[in-house]
């Protein structure tokens, strides 16, 4: 199936033609990159800005290295992303258990949409930070509300998503299933969860960036470990290169995990947008 | 022997006017049963009655004097755009009744490989479904509805999507299986000519309702089948004057409707 992106967009989707302007984006998002590192660099060496604010490139470069070998609040770098991934993946885990399931009965069940659609339309706007509060009060200051928090801002995007996917499983490949025999166990099994799979690993894919977002807030409370915690007490000091720092992993790694997914989304969803 | 006949079946989908009223068609094997209709016609809506897909809002669709109540492995079908899952290979989708019965890898494996050898597909079992082109697929389609031995075949437009050349290697093994296995078949087109050169019987239908208009008896896809030239059967003035016939019909009921 060629879709509309394939017009809009073909430096993005895989094919021969495209590869030239492909690398041509790629030279052009590395520029940006490196123009914003040489104003960074340019604020900073004119004296124009303390480095109480802002400080040097080359400073947080050697926080970088000093925190991944000496540490900060006790723990590595390492570490404290240690934590904070646990923390992502926990919430992932718990909150894919209920929201793929939850989708499912949105998609295919009258009953399931009247219940469960509202809940969820409730649940998806509320910013992390104001349910936070009720969390701690309810589950105390533990690595469970942590989880809960990052995990609650999960769950929406993967079942609208689940839901979706199951949407759009083709009626004809369910007729050709039915008239082989399938029961509905296995229409579930051999054609709708299969068909689902595309959106279900994008909604996993959004809920990753969503609970990346969330976990600063996550880590305000009671944390000794973490990204989040790490930029925080940095933050308390003022020990501004820290809090850069901090904040440039984040994103690093978010980006990383955008990738991670993309690879394994080539690896179990081969046939997705070829068919 | 094998008998399927929608007796007298409407289907209107609320107040609506019915797609299909009072229509009645049997056939049983061996039969070939071409269907063509200008748009409106209820050509897929048949179809899907016949498989069970559909449940008429009047009348019934028998399958030797039972009604059915559902789709069955004894109808099988093969859809307008193959419906293949892409999560399996050629193989796999071919055998995927098998599968659904519970019929372990190292016995259907074999089976499906001699159905899709004898569709010229040896070679391709492996092959993921987006790596075959379209008439592979449509063969992967056909092998599919095969291993579940149907009595009866119910096509829907299946060679709409291909060129000339592909589709007039299609027609040859529709033929050739029909010939060997002797399924009854209902084999739904837009296209006069391939009509005319598959069928036993051609059923036209007209629109708005769907009912049958008129049917005929034709032989053109049997001199085929025993060998003769696709080319010979054309020129045929037999064969020119009934596409004129059956052209006409199907055109001057479009533009009355």
């Amino acid at each position: 199936m060629s879709s509309a992106t394939d017009y809009l967009e073909p430096d993005v989707t895989a094919g021969a033609p495209a590869g030239g302007r492909r690398l041509r984006v790629a030279h052009l998002s590395a520029a940006t990159l490196l123009v914003l590192l040489a104003i960074w660099w340019a604020v900073t060496a004119s004296g124009m800005i303390a480095p109480l604010f802002l400080p040097p490139p080359a400073a947080v470069f050697e926080r970088f290295i000093a925190v991944l070998t000496e540490g900060y609040v006790d723990s590595t770098l390492l570490e404290h992303l240690g934590a904070s991934l646990a923390r992502v993946f926990a919430a992932l885990f718990f909150s894919a258990a209920i929201a793929i399931p939850v989708g499912f009965a949105i998609a295919l069940s009258p009953v399931g949409r009247g219940i469960l659609d509202p809940l969820l339309e409730l649940l998806r706007p509320i910013p992390p930070l104001a349910y936070l509060p009720l969390v701690i009060i309810w589950f105390g200051i533990g690595e469970v509300s942590k989880v809960l928090v990052i995990g609650v801002a999960m769950l929406a995007p993967i079942a609208l998503s689940t839901a979706a996917g199951v949407r759009s499983v083709a009626p004809d490949r369910l007729d050709a299933a039915r008239s082989l025999g399938a029961t509905r166990a296995q229409l579930l099994r051999y054609v709708i969860f299969p068909s689902a799979l595309p959106e279900i690993v994008t909604g996993i894919r959004i809920a990753l960036g969503a609970g990346w977002t969330t976990l600063v807030a996550a880590e305000l409370v009671a944390a000794t470990r973490g990204l989040g915690f790490m930029i925080q007490s940095a933050a308390q000091f003022l020990v501004t290169d820290v809090v850069i720092m901090g904040i440039l992993v984040i994103a690093a790694v978010a980006f990383l995990l955008e990738a991670v997914v993309r690879v394994l989304e080539k690896i179990f969803v081969p046939w997705r947008g070829r068919l | 022997m094998s008998r399927l006949s929608l007796q007298d079946v409407s289907v209107r989908y609320g107040n609506a006017p019915p797609v299909i009223a009072n229509l009645s068609l049997t056939f049983g094997a061996r039969d070939f049963v071409t269907v063509l209709g200008p748009s409106g016609s209820g050509k897929t809506t048949l179809l899907k009655l016949a498989a069970g897909f559909l449940q008429p809002t009047g009348g019934q669709v028998l399958v030797n004097g039972e009604q059915i109540t559902g789709p069955g492995a004894d109808r099988g079908v093969v859809f307008q755009d193959d419906a293949l899952l892409p999560w399996f290979d050629a193989l796999e989708n071919t055998a995927l009744s098998l599968k659904l019965r519970g019929v372990p890898a190292r016995e259907y494996r074999p089976r499906a490989q001699a159905v899709l050898a004898r569709l010229g597909l040896a070679g391709f079992e492996r092959r993921k479904i987006w790596e075959l082109s379209g008439g592979q697929r449509q063969r992967v389609g056909l092998a599919r509805a095969l291993m579940a031995e149907p009595h009866f075949l119910l096509m829907d437009e299946p060679f709409g999507a291909l060129d000339a050349l592909t589709r007039a290697q299609m027609h040859e093994v529709v033929l050739d299986l029909w010939q060997r296995l002797g399924p009854g078949i209902l084999f739904i087109t837009h296209d006069v000519e391939e009509a005319l050169l598959l069928g036993t019987r051609l059923v036209v239908l007209a629109a708005r309702p769907g009912r049958v208009a008129q049917e005929f008896g034709i032989d053109f896809g049997t001199r085929l089948a025993r060998g003769e030239t696709l080319r010979s059967v054309r020129s045929d003035p037999a064969f020119v004057d009934l596409r004129e016939r059956v052209l006409d019909l199907v055109f001057t009921r479009e533009a009355a409707a």
